[in-house]
């Protein structure tokens, strides 16, 4: 078997070779035109969930001198505990969030002079709290009352 | 001002391939220029991600000064290189690439391109480890140290910096956070892995068979999402092909400066992913076994030198961490270790291992057509060629073991990395097969 292989020229197997590869891609033929299209079409940023997220948060955070004070930011959501990290959704608004709020750490279930919480029901926030600043996808921004502050 | 940015965007990535380029030249005077200009790219972003984390280290917060220094190193490094070498580009043969390459490359750049539209922050690790620390290491004030402090353990505190680095020291060249410049580092990163394994064939074997294989990595989507979803997977196995490389090219050249160069892209390897402290371990004690049993002292010192100082540089880096890696906290505090005698870890294991070689990898196997007529090594490269053998068996049996004591679920852990995984040894496992294949002349037995 082997010594009829031999027999073939090597160029036959380079042929079937790249053949087959090019056949396995095909699906990519039109990707040049499609990526020309799409780079000169789309807002690459803007229709990024992570982007736009932390963009948002990035610009508010600038209004308020005081954010880095601490170099602590506290984050809540609707899950107790470590389910923080169980849930995709909540994952994804922990760690947006910590790519904003650098160089401060952001740190799940704590109190801090500012916390970002992603909660449905706006009545469990809690009242020694008011909202600085809403986002899309149920998470806001919020700064401790002055006078529990003090 | 658009012109001021462009420029030293293009002065922050000339000025490690400039370095790299001399560095490796002042090392090695005799290696092929082809090998230089690929090797240039990982020890010069390598070595300037290490300058830049060691600045930030010093506490200075003055970017224009370490800029001054970058440009006073590269002055150095070409007045070194220029007074004891005159480049003599008659020497080295320039090999004109086949046309079919530059058409594959259209389309890998399209490929690489549209992962960049779709997600121009990177893969989710990308940007939830990688860039949220390149962040931190671009503040100029103490509070950068937070890097070491997150304080979830999913974002690994303990990861070495290469790529955050590489990135913060980029942004501040051009005065902030810019997507575009991460997608051309990672650019380099994945198609330096490209022609180097093209070179490597081309070179140790023949133009088809580098052709063959360089074609496979090059328009494979898996590998050149990875290189797009700004993760440090793609950079960590350019330096580990890099490293086994230079051990072909020591056998043949049989100059202690190729080792020397191989010893460091291992240990640069440190810097960019844990696995590469397993790497540089493997790598050494493998060189270091071998030319014990020849009793070639010379070499075993110099294997034991560079080791000791990169193995110095990454405790040191450790120790700037506050947390335990969560694989070592698991092994001391779960006793994880238990885990090896559970069966159904190495089941999940191998059936995920098996389920990515026939899927996210079946490209690959199209190879196995070239392999029809038979593999025979050369008998010029059999001892490096099992030396590389050894090295990434145990570099796959290293993984294993992560895998089986890691103290995550296994299905999680697998599910989220083992294509990682796989890919940073896939550009080795493409050029030792390819190297053992008999097909092609002068090897075959046509």
């Amino acid at each position: 078997m082997i010594k009829k292989l031999h027999k073939i020229p090597d160029k036959v197997f380079f042929g079937v070779f790249f053949a087959l590869l090019i056949l396995w891609n095909l699906k990519y033929i039109d990707m040049p035109l499609r990526v020309a299209y799409s780079s000169l079409t789309k807002d690459i940023y803007k229709e990024n969930s992570y982007y736009a997220m932390q963009s948002q948060l990035k610009e508010e955070i600038k209004k308020h001198s005081d954010f880095f004070d601490t170099g602590k930011v506290g984050f809540f959501s609707d899950l107790v505990g470590n389910e923080i990290f169980l849930d995709a959704k909540s994952i994804e608004a922990f760690y947006t969030t910590q790519y904003a709020v650098v160089p401060s750490v952001l740190y799940d279930n704590s109190a801090a002079e500012y916390v970002v919480v992603q909660t449905k029901n706006i009545d469990t926030l809690p009242k020694e709290y008011k909202v600085v600043k809403s986002f899309p996808n149920n998470i806001r921004l919020l700064k401790r009352r002055s006078e529990d502050a003090h | 001002m658009l012109t001021n940015q462009v420029l030293l965007f293009v002065l922050s990535m000339l000025i490690p391939v400039l370095s790299g380029f001399f560095a490796v030249s002042l090392t090695d005077r005799e290696l092929a220029l082809r090998f230089r200009v690929v090797f240039a790219v990982p020890l010069g972003f390598g070595v300037h991600s290490i300058l830049y984390f060691i600045y930030k280290c010093l506490n200075v917060y003055d970017f224009s000064k370490f800029r001054i220094f970058e440009y006073a190193f590269v002055i150095v490094l070409a007045l070194l290189y220029y007074n004891q070498e005159r480049p003599q580009l008659s020497k080295h043969k320039f090999f004109g690439m086949n046309k079919w390459f530059f058409v594959l490359k259209v389309f890998a750049i399209s490929i690489f391109l549209q992962y960049f539209l779709c997600n121009p922050m990177g893969h989710w690790d990308g940007f939830r480890i990688w860039n949220t620390k390149a962040q931190f290491l671009t503040v100029q004030t103490p509070q950068w140290q937070n890097v070491f402090n997150l304080s979830s353990y999913l974002s690994h505190c303990d990861y070495p910096l290469f790529l955050p680095s590489s990135v913060a020291r980029i942004w501040m060249y051009q005065g902030g956070e810019n997507y575009f410049s991460n997608i051309v580092l990672g650019a380099i990163m994945t198609f330096a892995v490209v022609y180097l394994l093209y070179h490597a064939l081309s070179y140790f074997k023949n133009e088809r068979i580098a052709l063959a294989a360089a074609s496979l990595l090059m328009i494979s989507d898996v590998f050149l999402h990875n290189g797009a979803g700004q993760c440090a997977d793609v950079p960590l196995s350019l330096f580990f092909l890099c490293a086994i490389v230079c051990v072909f090219l020591y056998f043949k050249s049989q100059r202690i400066s190729t080792l020397v160069l191989g010893l460091i892209f291992a240990g640069l390897s440190t810097w960019v992913k844990n696995e590469g402290l397993m790497f540089l371990l493997i790598y050494s004690a493998t060189l270091f076994g071998y030319f014990a049993f020849k009793k070639d002292w010379k070499q075993v010192c110099t294997v034991a030198g560079v080791f000791s100082i990169f193995i110095s540089f990454a405790m040191w880096f450790k120790s700037l961490i506050p947390f335990q890696n969560d694989l070592v906290y698991g092994l001391v505090h779960a006793k994880s270790y238990l885990f090896a005698f559970d069966l159904n870890r190495y089941i999940v294991i191998f059936k995920s291992l098996i389920k990515y070689i026939f899927t996210e990898f079946g490209m690959f196997l199209l190879l196995l057509v070239l392999g029809l007529k038979g593999l025979k090594v050369k008998e010029k490269i059999r001892i490096p060629y099992l030396l590389v053998c050894v090295m990434i068996a145990l570099t796959a049996l290293g993984y294993l073991v992560v895998y089986v004591v890691s103290p995550h679920d296994i299905n999680w852990i697998v599910e989220n990395s083992l294509v990682r995984i796989m890919l940073q040894i896939l550009p080795i496992i493409l050029l030792i097969f390819s190297l053992a294949l008999r097909i092609g002349k002068p090897d075959t037995l046509n």
